[in-house]
């Protein structure tokens, strides 16, 4: 027997691994998806349900369909995204690479999307005020109540684009190790 | 136990020894390496419905092993793989002296394997499965020529690593 040979054996003497706990483990899985998607559809049918009252009940009709435009398109997004995650690859190193940098691109895609719509939506909203306030009867109290809203809305949109922001640049990272790991494996465009 | 069950306890009694000394050759620490196999277990479970039968099964799960392994690597905060000798063998354990000599042995291998560049790493795991050179250029989605020069160069790697032996 060659000393490769040898090596060959000891290298295939290990014990088959246990595996008590799968089971427990797949249904952790299947329930975190699960949560994950329910709350994703809780919250989107919130905003979209929210989006449509305003756009039927208020004045403010552009705005409701934006929010409600904006919650079918994050719903979609975030389904296709996760869909992603749990997929088995069962093709090359190099196909699984490409696969992982084309979510990793979809995922980039969705937080452009984002900053677009919410800067949209900073400028609507402050259009709407700079109406109130330079067009409007002058209406003191109508101008407060319209700043106040502009301020909590503004302040919830600064929190959602420092994580859109924070979410990108780990994006960015994973995409770096992507590309490192295909070059390191010779495979790929890396 | 379903159909699907016993398929699965079938191929994992086969094969589940090949996924952890897979996962072994990624990951450094011994939690972190049972944590991918038991991932790989989980991605194994849900992809063998889908084995038609085209091609060998221990391939299509080195395959999976191999893929989810890569996963495991790119989602890490820092770089798993260590050139460091893994020297937590339970020396307390009441274990024959040649089992602990044989145990210390396969661990100073599967260091020194996980000590190669990742790409060199991944051909010398698979032919340490016995694997032909065609079979790992299929697998990994490379040229038979580019396996035989990996071979070649990991082998005077692992040599150097591990005296003689090679």
């Amino acid at each position: 027997m060659s000393d490769w040979e040898d090596l060959g054996a000891l290298w295939r003497s290990n014990e088959p691994p246990e595996l008590g706990d799968l089971r427990r483990r797949l249904r952790r899985q299947s329930f975190l998806i699960k949560a994950w998607f329910g709350h994703e559809i809780a919250l989107a049918a919130l905003a979209g349900g929210f989006g449509v009252w305003l756009m039927l009940k208020s004045d403010i009709a552009a705005i409701g369909a934006a929010i409600a435009a904006f919650a079918a398109f994050a719903l979609f997004m975030s389904w296709r995204a996760w869909r992603g995650s749990f997929d088995v690859q069962t093709g090359t190193p190099s196909q699984a690479i490409a696969a992982a940098l084309d979510r990793n691109d979809a995922l980039k895609r969705y937080i452009v999307a984002n900053y677009v719509i919410s800067i949209a939506a900073v400028a609507l909203v402050v259009a709407m005020v700079a109406s109130d306030a330079f067009g409007g009867a002058g209406d003191a109290a109508r101008l407060q109540r319209s700043l106040t809203a502009t301020t909590i809305g503004l302040g919830a949109i600064a929190v959602w684009l420092a994580g859109c922001g924070f979410y990108a640049e780990r994006l960015t990272r994973e995409r770096e190790r992507l590309v490192a790991l295909g070059r390191a494996l010779g495979v790929g465009n890396g | 136990m379903s159909s699907r069950d016993a398929r699965f306890e079938e191929v994992w009694h086969s094969h589940g020894a090949m996924v952890a000394r897979i996962a072994s050759t990624y990951e450094a620490d011994r939690e972190k390496a049972r944590e991918l196999t038991q991932d790989v277990a989980l991605a194994l479970w849900r992809a063998l419905p889908g084995f038609r039968g085209d091609g060998a099964l221990k391939a299509f799960v080195a395959r999976i092993a191999h893929n989810r392994a890569v996963s495991h690597v790119v989602k890490a905060r820092s770089e798993p793989r260590s050139a460091e000798i893994d020297d937590q063998i339970p020396s307390s354990a009441p274990l024959a002296e040649a089992i602990l000599v044989e145990s210390d042995e396969r661990a100073r291998l599967v260091a020194a394997v996980r000590a190669l560049p990742i790409g060199y790493a991944q051909v010398v795991s698979l032919a340490l499965e016995n694997f032909s050179t065609g079979e790992i250029a299929t697998l990994l989605g490379i040229t038979e020529g580019n396996v035989a020069v990996r071979m070649t160069r990991a082998k005077i790697m692992l040599k150097q690593a591990l005296g003689s032996r090679t």
